[in-house]
């Protein structure tokens, strides 16, 4: 049996009142009993609840979203139609281009007086005179440089065997596959051998010392071996 | 430096200070609460180096992208804060935002949409569910619900009313308070008025309910 909703005013502040008051779980028990009862048989009571409820809930998320807005930057506080927007035009005054435009030819002027200055003046580079002993190329060659350097064997290398090391490398490099690679890369020099055709890997710790004569550069180098190649100042 | 979206690392974060996060999250959601606007403005203004972080630098978003993904993901922490869900804080504030910056950043490239929609902008899906259950509406019925209760509210151009019905209804403001913000003669009018303004939005909405047959 429907209840004929005598507790529930026709006065807009009142009704209102009452929704919250059972929304926020104030409202008597008894009554809220009743009406609960009265939610279960009558729709359009349920459906008025329940739009209070989300319309109180709009209320509040439109109050955030207000607050929110009112946080961001000016600047970026317009909605993306205002993009498609056309921005309007500023003329300056002619006083004023003519202004920048004697300041952009003085800022011109400027930039080609320091260009000019820098090419007068410009660093003089001597340039690399080619290696004279680059015919140094072929495996027996390398061979000899290598075993006359070692004395024929890894460990046992005579003291006065010396080379210019710019010529050791020239020779390695321009037949990588088959000879040991030597790379000077500031001070250091790096040993590997690509393929096993020599008697013993150079990687194996044997005593080996020879003696480098750099002639271009005037110094000497001492190849230390066990240390991987370290090239040091020699006391020869 | 930070893990990116895409497992890159960002080399570009503006992130706030990290000695002031723990110290003075607790403090910032007050502020919140209590809609310090300075205090609020400048927690607004720290984080949003973290929706630049995401969605220009990681996302390769556009400025007002940014803006409009960071402006929902603080609105979520107002609601939040609202919902005195925050403090006690589990995490830093930071984290928090950052995560949920990421997720809508994340929603918004899988919508490919600039803005939210009517439909869901407020969110109210999930608050007429128990109606749409009780009714056994179906998704059009639901979605056609939404429009009605948007498009009724969104009649309420005028400012000085929805600021009245945010007031009294939302922030707890007591009649006499609203009518002093608002210049109302007296907390009586602001009363009357609100409750007109707010019955009326729920009459219309109830008509044209039953006007698309939805109850």
């Amino acid at each position: 049996m429907k209840s004929p909703l005598n507790y529930l005013s026709k006065d807009d502040a009142e009704r209102t009142a009452f929704f919250d008051a059972y929304l926020n779980g104030t409202l008597d028990p008894s009554v809220k009993a009743t009406f609960e009862q009265d939610l279960a048989d009558n729709a359009n009571l349920y459906a008025e609840l329940n739009v209070h409820y989300a319309l109180r809930q709009l209320i509040a998320k439109d109050a955030r979203h207000t607050f929110v807005k009112g946080l961001r930057p000016a600047t970026t506080a317009v909605d993306s139609v205002s993009d498609t927007t056309q921005k309007p035009t500023i003329t300056l005054p002619l006083w004023v281009r003519s202004q920048r435009m004697w300041w952009a030819a003085a800022a011109s002027i400027a930039v080609v007086v320091a260009v000019a200055a820098w090419w007068l003046n410009r660093p003089t580079i001597v340039p690399i005179m080619p290696i004279p002993d680059m015919a140094i190329t072929t495996q027996d060659t390398t061979l000899k440089v290598f075993k006359t350097m070692t004395g024929g064997e890894l460990g046992a290398v005579p003291f006065d065997s010396s080379f210019t090391l710019r010529e050791l490398r020239v020779q390695i490099t321009t037949n990588p596959n088959e000879t040991p690679q030597y790379d000077l890369e500031k001070d250091m020099l790096h040993l590997t051998l690509q393929k096993p055709t020599f008697p013993q890997r150079i990687e194996q710790p044997t005593p080996f010392s020879p003696f480098f004569d750099v002639t271009l550069e005037g110094k000497h180098y001492r190849l230390v071996r066990g240390q991987k190649g370290l090239l040091k100042d020699s006391l020869y | 430096m930070m893990t990116s979206l895409y497992g890159q690392t960002a080399k570009i974060c503006v992130l706030p200070n990290p000695a002031s996060l723990y110290y003075n999250d607790e403090l910032r959601c007050q502020a919140i609460c209590e809609r310090n606007p300075i205090e609020t403005k400048k927690a607004y203004n720290e984080y949003r180096g973290l929706a630049h972080c995401i969605v220009i630098t990681d996302g390769k978003g556009s400025t007002d992208d940014m803006e409009d993904i960071y402006q929902n993901a603080f609105e979520k922490l107002v609601e939040t804060v609202d919902a005195g869900k925050l403090p006690p804080l589990t995490s830093q504030l930071s984290s928090w935002l950052f995560t949920v910056i990421k997720n809508e950043w994340l929603q918004w490239l899988q919508t490919g949409r600039r803005r939210q929609t009517h439909e869901d902008a407020f969110g109210l899906k999930y608050l007429i569910d128990p109606l749409s259950e009780y009714m056994a509406w179906t998704d059009e019925h639901k979605t056609l619900a939404i429009q009605i209760i948007v498009k009724i509210f969104e009649q309420v151009k005028n400012p000085k009313h929805r600021r009245l019905l945010q007031l009294h209804f939302f922030r707890g403001f007591t009649p006499d308070e609203t009518a002093e913000e608002l210049g109302y003669e007296s907390g009586r009018v602001v009363s009357k008025q609100a409750s007109q303004l707010f019955s009326k939005l729920k009459k219309d909405i109830l008509e044209q309910f039953k006007k698309n047959n939805l109850i």
